[in-house]
């Protein structure tokens, strides 16, 4: 079963999602149904034998369309919708073991391409006002599948961070006639003590108001709204920044790092949202090298966030690691 | 880069698509100047633990 229950406080939908209880969690590697089919064995959810990126709906969707009907009825003070919505699995590779950070750039590049599909293509329905393009990695995360992949939940509904992040880039452009992320950019390289890595056209750095210690920000210089907006040029560019941020996320303790990365973009709900600037967000959940940065009494309960570091010292670590940006932040296609 | 898609379906009445690729040989060459190869024999630690 699944809904939309309101939440009257804090007036944000919340998904009830019963049926992924029963999701597939931590299956041996030789029952992976992220794998390809080979001959013989067990049948995954890919009928291949080979494939280069898939893209599947998930068999355990938080929402799905059409949606079930709620399982309880709603009263005036207790909303209740359908939890209608698409959700999907992107497959990186059909290899097993690795990670997004070992793909190639042109692996890497391809992944962008249908990231731009799936926006454009999952927006386009009438029901779906935003997709959420993201990856959970690492069991520290809570990830149920090791194989490199990512999801999307296309939303009846702007979430209630990105609609905070919408809210704020909007009254920042109507009173200063200026992109609120175009000023970040421009505030953070004029600093230039966070920045991490940079190419002509994007570029990365953990912003002065971080809340985990190595949560980098990657955003195109020109202001873009989504990734289908992003040109031939800008898309390679994102690839090679994107692979030289996640190299460096493993090369800093020399294991593979755990991270959320998710990509903000505008809503598809038909409004303009060119005020907006698409970013991707990475949030590890470590705060050194054998601890983890837990979100406790007063980030869980109050929504405040405590950051043990600072920005500049954490950035700096980054840009030291391998591929190093130390000298020069600069990297070059 | 020419990126091709095939919808089918699979069980449960849900889809699947697959996605493949023609780069062109200059694509498939790697960043020519960073050191994005450079990455270091790491433990697995984190996700295949």
């Amino acid at each position: 079963m699944s809904e939309l229950r309101w939440h009257p406080v804090l007036e944000q939908w919340v998904i009830t999602a019963t049926h992924r209880q029963d999701r597939t969690f931590l299956p041996p590697d030789d029952y992976c149904p992220l794998c390809p089919t080979k001959k013989g064995s067990f049948p995954t959810e890919i009928p291949s034998e080979d494939y280069e990126i898939v893209v599947f709906e998930n068999r355990f969707p938080s929402l799905s369309h059409p949606a079930p009907r709620p399982a309880v009825e709603e009263t005036d003070l207790y909303k209740i919708k359908p939890a209608d919505g698409i959700c999907e699995v992107v497959v990186y590779t059909p290899n097993h073991n690795g990670t997004l950070a070992d793909s190639s750039i042109t692996q890497i590049r391809n992944l962008i391409e249908v990231w731009a599909d799936r926006y454009e293509e999952l927006g386009g329905r009438d029901f779906i006002d935003y997709v959420l393009i993201f990856e959970n990695k690492g069991k520290e995360i809570g990830v149920t599948l090791t194989h490199p992949h990512g999801q999307i939940y296309a939303f009846p509904f702007i979430p209630p961070f990105i609609q905070q992040e919408l809210n704020s880039s909007k009254a920042y452009h109507q009173k200063n006639g200026k992109c609120l992320y175009c000023n970040i950019i421009e505030e953070e390289k004029k600093d230039g003590r966070r920045i991490v890595a940079e190419n002509d056209l994007f570029v990365a750095f953990i912003p002065f108001f971080a809340r985990f210690p190595y949560e980098v920000y990657i955003l195109p210089k020109n202001h873009k709204s989504d990734m289908s907006s992003l040109d031939d040029k800008e898309r390679d560019h994102l690839a090679n920044i994107l692979k030289v941020v996640l190299t460096k996320y493993d090369n800093l303790w020399g294991f593979s790092l755990p991270y959320m990365m998710i990509m903000h973009q505008a809503p598809t709900d038909s409004r303009d949202h060119s005020y907006f600037h698409y970013n991707i967000q990475f949030h590890p959940p470590y705060r050194t090298a054998n601890k983890l940065k837990y979100l406790a009494g007063c980030e869980s309960g109050a929504g405040n966030f405590i950051n043990d570091t600072l920005a500049e010292e954490k950035a700096e670590e980054l840009r030291n690691a391998e591929p190093s940006t130390a000298k020069d932040t600069k990297i070059y296609l | 880069m020419k990126m091709n898609k095939e919808r089918i379906k699979i069980e449960g009445n849900r889809y699947l698509i697959y996605y493949t690729f023609e780069n062109d040989e200059n694509e498939k060459s790697e960043c020519s100047s960073c050191c994005c190869n450079n990455k270091k024999e790491t433990d697995t630690k984190g996700e295949d633990d």
